[in-house]
């Protein structure tokens, strides 16, 4: 496997390890695929059925920690009980890597469960920078860090997101996880160019991709994870990895009305013939219907 | 504009979030408790925008977490209908919002929050007594059924030798007890298994009679297992989740449950083995 400037084996393609699939998954020996994301806080505290999943696969396969509850941007402390549990899960899993979100999911004690936006000011740089570098040497290893869906930006934003993710990478050297499909639903949302936001990251900082298909509500994008991944993040999916390298670890997301496994085997190896130049044309994106609530975040099991 | 600090949006969003009411009443109760206007925090141009997109922050927070509520709580979903249950997970999740990294803890309240908001007695009739009474009851048998999923059991063990339980040797001094993390034991008003099991199934029912009954949930090979317990065996476990040596489990459940010794080694010489294999327990040297 060969590595990136910023010392990450590219793991090649892999999907998300959800509940849907553990039947398929205990009943096979090998999967199609090279390699598997975990939600953190699934396993977490988590001895049952899916832990025994997980053992089995961690056996022939990579396996990479996400989180989505570091809470690395608020400005309620950081939560020592989470953050020694999960490095305890690490120490037994051995992921290859762990990773969360630009974001804050609660305050006040309160957890959302959901990927709040960042105000992009000086003041939240300095204030994530900080709890970047205490969360890696709690870890003894480089934080990856994703770039979330956003629906608003605040008045007192000072910077751009890829600003604000290009600084924080070079006073922490921490590393990227470049959601493409997220830089699509956040420029569409935001009315910017996404190819601005992909060109002017770090490109030697990004450890993995993820893809996903969004959903069209009114004038604005959700993050669905429940769609295949449409032409426009294919294109974004290609430009990306182009300027990265072009062997990052790829990541399809799909949390709702989740397909079979093999199904979804299938799209995913969508994205290496994508990276061989044979892009999907038909996928277009999937607009809801005029009074449906779209759920964004969806909860993953 | 630069002085909003981050602690303050942060506020004024979880305030906005965890509020109730239409959208724009829960941008004034945000800006009252965060003493923010949202003008303060949307580019004037971009307000309108900026205030509907708000919503998919607003109403997907508890729409996420009543989807987790409704997963976890499907039999009492079917038994309340979704519309009143819907209710109460909102009430719930704007009440008692989620303090937990892992939402594995989300539901752990619903069970006593329905309790509490059950209508004051006097109110109605005995008939509809039972039926305001079983949502707290089944929404515990559901919670120790998911709670059952995620302790750690006893799979991946060394399995005892059998004969341990066989003769007499329960009356040797020297065994040890233990239990299971992932045992939980129900003590109930009314009998609801057959009556979940009709509802999870869309079939017709009838309401249960008042009747304490006692039951043990665990897992044998990462399958859930249950088992209806007579008084005295929920008084044993209960002990040997907190005591191993098997001859004071015995001792004090002979107290607690008002059995001669001699007649609660019978039983359990008898009752052990169905325990064991039902993952309720284990009996070691
Ligand atoms: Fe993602």
């Amino acid at each position: 496997m060969s590595k990136n400037t910023f010392g990450f084996k590219s793991l090649g393609f892999g999907v998300g390890l959800r509940t849907e699939h553990f039947p398929y998954l205990m009943s096979q020996n090998d999967w199609e695929l090279d390699w598997f994301e975990v939600i953190s806080e699934n396993f977490i505290d988590n001895h049952g059925f899916a832990r025994h999943v997980l053992n089995k696969i961690r056996a022939k396969k990579p396996i990479v920690m996400h989180g989505v509850s570091m809470n690395i941007g608020s400005s309620d402390p950081l939560n020592h009980v989470y953050l020694d549990k999960l490095k305890a899960l690490a120490h037994e899993i051995e992921p290859e890597w762990i990773s969360d979100h630009l974001c804050w999911t609660g305050v006040m004690g309160v957890n959302s469960h959901d990927l709040l936006p960042m105000p992009l000011t000086e003041e939240s740089l300095q204030h994530v920078v900080s709890r970047v570098h205490y969360v890696q040497d709690f870890l003894q290893r480089p934080l990856i860090l994703e770039n979330p869906s956003t629906y608003l930006e605040f008045q007192q934003n000072t910077f751009s997101e890829w600003g604000f993710l290009s600084e924080l990478v070079k006073q922490t050297d921490c590393g990227l996880l470049l959601d493409v499909n997220n830089v699509y639903v956040s420029s569409f949302n935001h009315g910017y160019a996404p190819e601005t936001f992909i060109k002017n990251l770090p490109h030697d900082h990004i450890v993995q991709m993820h893809l996903a298909g969004p959903t069209l509500m009114g004038d604005c994008l959700i993050d669905t994870h429940d769609q295949p991944v449409p032409e426009k993040v294919w294109h974004l999916y290609r430009l990306a990895q182009s300027l990265s390298g072009g062997n990052v670890s790829t990541l399809l997301e799909w949390d709702a009305n989740i397909p079979d496994f093999p199904e979804l085997v299938i799209e995913l190896n969508k994205a290496s013939a994508v990276l061989a130049g044979a892009i999907p044309s038909a996928e277009s994106i999937f607009t809801a219907a005029e009074d449906a609530m779209v759920l964004s975040t969806p909860i993953t099991r | 504009m630069n002085e909003i600090t981050l602690k303050q949006t942060q506020e004024w969003m979880m305030a906005l979030l965890g509020s109730q009411g239409s959208l724009e009443q829960k941008v004034i109760y945000a800006a009252r408790q965060a003493n923010l206007p949202l003008a303060v925090l949307a580019k004037d141009s971009l307000e309108s925008t900026f205030y509907r997109r708000l919503n998919i922050y607003a109403a997907g927070y508890v729409i996420r977490l009543v989807e987790c509520l409704k997963s976890e709580y499907q039999t009492l979903e079917r038994y309340m209908g979704e519309a009143v249950f819907v209710n109460f997970a909102k009430a719930y999740i704007i009440t008692l919002p989620s303090t937990n990294p892992s939402l594995y803890d989300l539901g752990k309240g619903f069970s006593l929050f329905l309790e509490q908001t059950r209508p004051a007695g006097g109110q109605y009739s005995s008939a509809e007594e039972v039926f305001f009474n079983l949502p707290a009851e089944i929404a515990r048998i559901e919670r120790a059924k998911a709670e059952v999923s995620l302790a750690k059991g006893f799979e991946g063990e060394i399995d005892e030798d059998p004969l341990i339980l066989e003769h007499l040797s329960l009356f040797q001094h020297s065994l040890n007890v233990e239990t299971p993390a992932c045992l939980r034991l129900v003590k109930l008003n009314y009998p609801l298994l057959y009556l979940m099991e009709q509802v999870a199934l869309n079939k017709e029912y009838n309401m249960p009679e008042v009747e304490l009954n006692f039951l043990a949930f665990s897992r044998v090979n990462y399958q859930l297992s249950i088992l209806t317990l007579e008084f005295w065996q929920f008084e044993f476990l209960t002990i040997c989740q907190q005591e191993s040596h098997l001859g004071r489990c015995i001792d004090i459940t002979s107290v607690s449950s008002g059995l001669e010794k001699g007649d609660l080694l019978a039983r359990l010489m008898f009752w052990l083995p169905s325990a064991t294999t039902h993952g309720l327990l284990k009996v070691t040297n």
